[in-house]
């Protein structure tokens, strides 16, 4: 079956509950759209939850209490087969911003009385009419830079609040060719499994140009940046994370891949273990290694990809290694460190 | 003490200044050739580190900074002199502690010129023997011109920005001799500080063990990266908490190169002071893989047998690519447009 139709409603009336839910009624307006055993992945300091109670007490009331009038901008929404578990599961994928009057503080960041928009990205799977598993990511470091609290060094891409696709096709709420799904997927799949050298070699550039337009966008996640052009995303992002973890990489493998239109993308728990050898986010070399969270989602353009969306839960990779970067703001702003 | 005056040896560092401030970038090598040992051992921050001779320290430390730092002035806040307790009372140091002041019309080290004052700090201590320059340490705060220049390059700081003022008392500048027990009182205040009891210095009652040494409204004028913190209560808690937290499972004390006491004034030098492990969250970085150096420059104000201001200068620059992250390097190529 490719037609998704009836797990897109479900998700779109599951969003619309959320939405229109006061904080402390959160848990019982997601109860009927959710398995009682909802297994919730969010980002450090969310991790995992089970259940929609859980998943409100730690995650949306909190959120919602913070950022009054809630609303949801997606940018994105598809659906698809997985491909990681031999095209089973059927997942649903939103992603755009949460945006909201950041009125009250929010896990120790200062509010702003103003707009915030928070980045966000969510893979929910969908089996029996229930949302059995999530997972959901957002930008925390992204909106404590929108609120004037940025943590890190200086990061070497661009810091903007990140439009959606050029071409404005992501919200697929109707029924897609799956011929285009399945050409995404394989521009992907070429990206990933692309043949070559390291990032430092000469030729990257004409390596990186056989799956990537040349006029490519990388909307990476706060602390990194945006870079546009295959030039300055080896510059701005590709090179210093060759050089600063290099060593001791590991590829832990996805948990769900999915592409729909022009649209696709993955996420991983955690898709990542590696180190950081110095210098990467301005930061010095990690005692060991560190797990990093990642969603990727895609827009392919005739046999290439020409935009990319990038989730890192950086506060969970930077907190293996010791730094807990929300607790030592909330210190230093109280005076403290 | 075998000496109380120490007037020749000021005379030796008075004149050497005078000629080097106001050389150019053409002579300096010239101006430090007159007043130095020709073996002169001369230790700076990194990544200036450690140099021989007065061409090297030119060609490496004056003739860059006098070429970005144009029409640079030297104001100094404390000078002293006094016989290094670390050695015995053996030698003859003068030290000294103001900004380097200049219009930064030229790129330094890969920091981007503003065209404006910049104010750098500095420290310096110079042994003298036979009339001239012998050994040298000369620390300055790069990442505090860094913030003056608005290229800051660490996560935010627990204390105060600011260029900091010299002592509060105007005091320091001690080109006449002084009288020795007025040293001796200070160098017992300064050890009574060091070795005040205590299980480190995050206890329940560190407040008021530090008020048996310090003065309630004591000042720390910390350099860049931490900053500035004013009375015991803040210290605590913007500098010595923090400092603790992450380094209180290793740190190794490596003893100073330079000790001494004059007037209310004294402080000693380490190149390298302490050797430490970051547990992870000190000034913003993540744990480390392994132990760094610190080198450390202290100098106090003592008022009534009790510590009341702190100017400290860490080489943090050093301590920082003791852990794989070359800042400078790194800023470079971030304003570069690459990272």
């Amino acid at each position: 079956m490719t037609d998704f139709q009836s797990e897109k409603a479900l998700v779109r009336a599951f969003h619309e509950a959320i939405e229109t839910a006061e904080p402390l009624g959160l848990a019982d307006a997601m109860a009927p759209f959710v398995a009682p055993e909802w297994h919730w992945r969010g980002m450090h300091p969310f991790h995992e939850q089970r259940g929609p109670e859980a998943v409100a007490r730690v995650f949306w009331a909190p959120l919602m209490t913070s950022l009054k009038r809630l609303q949801r901008r997606p940018d994105i929404f598809i659906a698809g087969l997985n491909e990681i578990d031999g095209f089973k599961g059927r997942w649903v994928v939103s992603m755009g911003h949460l945006m909201g009057l950041f009125d009250r503080p929010w896990l120790g960041i200062r509010h702003t009385l103003r707009i915030v928009m928070l980045r966000y990205c969510e893979f929910n799977r969908v089996e029996d009419g229930r949302i059995v598993e999530t997972a959901m990511f957002c930008d925390i470091p992204h909106l404590m830079m929108q609120a004037g609290q940025n943590p890190f060094p200086p990061q070497t891409g661009a810091m903007l609040v990140q439009p959606g696709p050029r071409t404005h096709t992501g919200i697929c709420y109707e029924p897609q060719d799956p011929a285009k799904g399945e050409a995404t997927l394989a521009a992907i799949n070429a990206m990933l499994s692309n043949p070559g050298g390291k990032f430092h070699n000469v030729d990257e550039a004409s390596r990186l140009a056989r799956v990537w337009h040349d006029n490519m966008i990388w909307w990476g996640p706060a602390g990194i940046g945006a870079s546009y052009t295959i030039e300055r995303y080896i510059r701005q992002h590709s090179t210093p994370f060759d050089k600063g973890l290099s060593v001791g990489y590991r590829f832990n493998g996805h948990v769900a891949k999915i592409a729909e239109s022009d649209f696709g993308g993955f996420f991983g728990w955690a898709n990542l273990t590696l180190r950081n050898s110095g210098g990467y986010l301005g930061m010095t070399a990690g005692p060991g290694p560190a797990d990093m969270r990642v969603i990727d989602m895609y827009r392919h353009e005739e046999g290439k990809l020409a935009e990319n969306w990038i989730f890192i839960d950086i506060l969970h990779y930077l907190n293996m290694q010791g730094l807990d970067v929300l607790a030592r703001m909330d210190a230093v702003q109280s005076g403290g460190g | 003490m075998t000496r109380d005056d120490f007037q020749a040896e000021k005379a030796v560092v008075r004149r050497f200044h005078d000629e080097l401030d106001t050389a150019s970038a053409q002579t300096v090598g010239n101006v430090l050739a007159r007043h130095v040992a020709p073996d002169w051992r001369w230790r700076g921050v990194h990544p200036f580190d450690e140099l021989c001779g007065a061409a090297a320290v030119a060609d490496r430390f004056w003739r860059p900074l006098m070429s970005s730092l144009a029409r640079l002035q030297r104001r100094p806040d404390i000078f002293m002199a006094g016989l290094n307790e670390t050695d015995g009372f053996e030698s003859f140091w003068v030290a000294q502690t103001g900004h380097f002041m200049g219009l930064f019309d030229r790129p330094l080290l890969g920091i981007r010129p503003t065209a404006r004052i910049v104010m750098l700090r500095f420290a310096e201590f110079n042994r003298v023997e036979d009339g001239r320059i012998a050994e040298t340490l000369m620390f300055v705060d790069l990442l505090h011109l860094m913030m003056q220049a608005g290229q800051w390059p660490l996560p935010p700081q627990t204390g105060a920005h600011l260029v900091q003022p010299g002592p509060r008392t105007h005091d320091g500048l001690m080109y006449d001799p002084q009288d020795p027990a007025r040293a001796q009182a200070t160098q017992d205040a300064i050890h009574a500080m060091l070795k005040n009891p205590g299980r480190g210095f995050f206890v329940p009652d560190a407040a008021e063990r530090l008020a048996e040494v310090w003065h309630q409204d004591m000042i720390w004028w910390g350099p860049a990266g931490i900053g500035a913190a004013y009375t015991i209560e803040r210290y605590l808690r913007q500098h010595s908490d923090p400092f603790d937290k992450a380094f209180s499972k290793d740190c190794q004390s490596l003893g100073e190169t330079c000790s001494i006491a004059e007037g209310h004034y004294g402080g000693f030098a380490g190149y390298p002071s302490m050797r430490m492990h970051n547990a992870g969250g000190y000034m913003g970085m993540t744990g480390a893989a392994q132990p760094a150096d610190m080198r450390l420059v202290d100098i106090y104000r003592a008022q009534d047998g009790k510590l009341v201001e702190n100017w400290v200068f860490i080489d943090i620059l050093h301590h920082l690519a003791g852990q794989g992250l070359d800042v400078l390097g790194r800023m470079d190529a971030v304003h570069s447009g690459g990272g």
